[in-house]
């Protein structure tokens, strides 16, 4: 671009001829605008549609939960905590996380290792397969599970005979919340591990560190917001799965009732305040999860455009 | 205690050993990457592998690193078979093409890393890592920098880090990929001479790959030249560029121009007339290619050397520069010539040459 700027013979320095671009830039700045500049009506309209759009769908509904929770008074909001099948649904949910997103992290982990750092045929495939659960309905989800592991499954005869409860129990939403919240690490971290390649982890290897030395101190360091982020995510689903745990739950109260199922019964017995109460708690998970996702994203910005650049 | 070297005349690294590769060669699905490589290089010697891109060089650098793995063929670390070693096993100190730093530890941390992942009975103390760290920051002038994170660094900055890392390990050798290859010319040319110091300093037996000629002779004490997977010429600097063994290689190692000659009778013709250059001893008779050099050529009246006239002058900082086109062909030259010097468009010159450089064709 410069060259265009300085007669063909003189060589001149770049130095100066960035100044005579600056100097003519100044010359021009009051008269024109920046090319991307949009006229001001347009910046009005889209700025108002964006921000109305924005209040209708989420500001007012996530202001609603909140307010039709405290309606009755903040004695009735506590009391939907303290009814032990309420009690019960948030421990289950807790626990279906606290089960869930670990294994998810593992599964993540390996699926993008083993898609970014290895050739191998039908890899292409496996990140297809990675993307189902996101474009395959819950409800098609929850199914299957019934059908491999339900009494009338494949598996059912051989798991009663064992003793051993899937479906309608804590096993089965597990696994329907693993398979429902299986990409969200992997998504995050397959593009970011191909993109880094395995330079650093060779380096690491030359200067006789161990492939799990490596791995601990060189991979899992360059992919821990990616990681982060995924995790984040993955538990935000997990906590908020409905379609594909309602199939597997089988809705046994104080049992196998996650929150989001529990709200649905309660809303469905008209005990509208309850139901409330127990959303915004939902609610109230998801923008925390939100505000740890920005904090960390304000927090690290600088290693996370050192990671993804250079 | 360090030795003097027979190589270079510098300082040898207690520990640092010859490398000897036999028949290397390397499959890539059907594609011969390195054909049959044989090469041996002395303990502290300072070895440049040359060659175009897609020549093979970084892939014989990397399966003597032990990254990856020859089809057939075996490296030798001194006496040491180290063929089936792994990478961690041949204590190797590799600096990669870009760096390859650790974007998560400090300059520090990254020096210390090979010592710091040492299973716990051969790790240094921390105080003696620290010690060794702060040396190899002086090594390699990176003093108030030791707290700062790579991407704070400058690219010649990151460079000395990536190298300072390597030598922590005491490696046995030092293998560079393209040390220069993603800096400004003026931090290569710095770096350059940076690098040639602490060889002479450290005295590791050091190979290093590039693509530049330039490069290779001036930091070299000998180049290993490779095209197409195969090894062309090994010799020192002034050796493959005065007697380069190939076309190739005369023609990789700076600009040149061919003609197609016949030999006859030890006379040489250019499209029938009889040039004034005498062919070396024992060239056979029948068609060959001579290829001119422009600074091995001095421009001198017609009928001495090889007739061709001047299309055009130009000035230059030096001097100037004519364009001559070689009788009976279109191949333009450019000879440089002294200001003082008569001449102008279109005369009628004779391009002597100090050597006919013959190859049959």
């Amino acid at each position: 671009m410069s060259e265009n700027v300085s007669p063909p013979s003189a060589p001149s320095s770049s130095a100066a001829v960035n100044r005579r671009i600056a100097e003519r830039a100044a010359a021009h700045a009051p008269l024109r605008r920046s090319v991307t500049t949009e006229a001001p009506w347009v910046k009005a309209v889209t700025l108002t549609l964006a921000l109305l759009f924005l209040a209708l769908f989420l500001v007012l509904p996530l202001v609603t939960v909140f307010l039709e929770a405290l309606k009755r008074g903040f004695g009735v909001y506590l009391n939907a905590f303290a009814e032990p099948d309420a009690q019960h649904a948030i421990l289950l949910t807790l626990t279906v996380a606290a089960i869930a997103v670990p294994l998810n992290l593992v599964f993540g982990v390996a699926a993008s290792w083993a898609v970014a750092k290895f050739r191998f045929p039908g890899k292409s495939f496996l990140i297809t397969l990675i993307d189902l659960p996101f474009s395959v309905s819950p409800v098609v989800s929850g199914l299957v599970f019934v059908l491999l592991f339900g009494a009338q499954g494949y598996f059912g005869p051989f798991l009663k005979a064992h003793n051993i409860g899937i479906i309608f129990a804590l096993p089965g939403i597990v696994i329907a919340t693993v398979f429902v919240t299986f990409p969200f690490v992997a998504r995050e971290l397959i593009p970011l591990m191909q993109e880094q390649g395995n330079t650093d982890e060779e380096a690491a290897l030359s200067l006789g560190a161990s492939g799990l030395t490596a791995f601990l101190t060189v991979t899992l360091p360059n992919i821990r917001w990616g990681l982060l982020y995924g995790v984040l995510l993955c538990n935000a689903r997990a906590f908020g799965e409905f379609g594909a745990v309602a199939v597997v739950s089988g809705h046994i109260r104080g049992v196998t009732n996650t929150m989001p199922l529990h709200i649905e019964i309660l809303y469905n017995e008209y005990n509208i305040s309850a139901a409330f109460a127990v959303a915004s708690l939902l609610a109230l998970l998801a923008l925390v999860t939100l505000a740890a996702k920005s904090v960390l994203e304000w927090r690290f910005a600088h290693a996370l455009a050192g990671g993804r650049g250079h | 205690m360090p030795t003097r070297s027979p190589a270079g005349g510098a300082t040898r690294a207690p520990g640092t050993v010859g490398i000897r590769v036999e028949g290397i060669e390397r499959d890539f699905e059907g594609f011969k990457a390195l054909g049959g490589i044989d090469l041996a290089i002395q303990p502290g010697e300072l070895v440049a592998l040359l060659g175009p891109s897609g020549s093979g060089k970084t892939t014989l650098l990397r399966i003597i690193a032990g990254l990856e793995f020859a089809t057939a063929g075996s490296v030798f670390f001194g006496t040491e078979d180290a063929t089936h070693l792994s990478v961690q096993e041949r204590r190797v100190g590799f600096v990669f093409q870009h760096y390859a730093l650790f974007k998560h530890l400090t300059v520090a941390d990254n020096i210390a890393y090979g010592l710091s992942v040492r299973p716990r009975g051969e790790r240094p103390s921390k105080a003696a890592i620290k010690r060794r760290v702060e040396e190899l920051i002086d090594l390699v002038q990176l003093n108030e920098l030791g707290g700062r994170y790579p991407a704070q660094l400058s690219g010649g900055q990151r460079q000395r880090v990536a190298l300072a890392r390597a030598l922590a390990v005491e490696p046995r050798v030092l293998l560079l990929d393209e040390p220069f290859g993603a800096l400004d010319a003026k931090v290569r040319k710095d770096l350059r001479r940076w690098l040639r110091d602490i060889h002479e300093r450290t005295g590791h037996t050091t190979v290093f790959v590039t693509h530049d000629q330039d490069e290779a002779l001036e930091l070299a004490d000998r180049v290993a030249i490779l095209s197409k997977g195969v090894l062309e010429q090994v010799g020192t600097p002034d050796d493959i560029y005065e007697n380069p063994a190939s076309p190739f290689v005369l023609s990789f190692l700076g600009d040149t121009v061919a003609l197609p000659v016949e030999v006859r009778a030890g006379r040489v013709l250019l499209a029938g007339d009889v040039l004034d250059v005498a062919p070396a001893a024992g060239t056979t008779d029948g068609r060959h290619t001579i290829y001119l050099r422009p600074n091995e050529l001095a421009l001198s009246a017609p009928g001495a050397g090889i007739p061709g006239i001047v299309v055009s002058l130009r000035r230059t900082v030096n001097g100037r520069r004519a364009e001559v086109r070689v009788a009976f062909s279109d191949a333009l030259i450019e000879v440089e010539v002294p200001t003082d010097y008569p001449l102008n468009v279109s005369d009628r010159v004779g391009l002597k040459l100090q050597k006919a450089r013959l190859f049959p064709a």
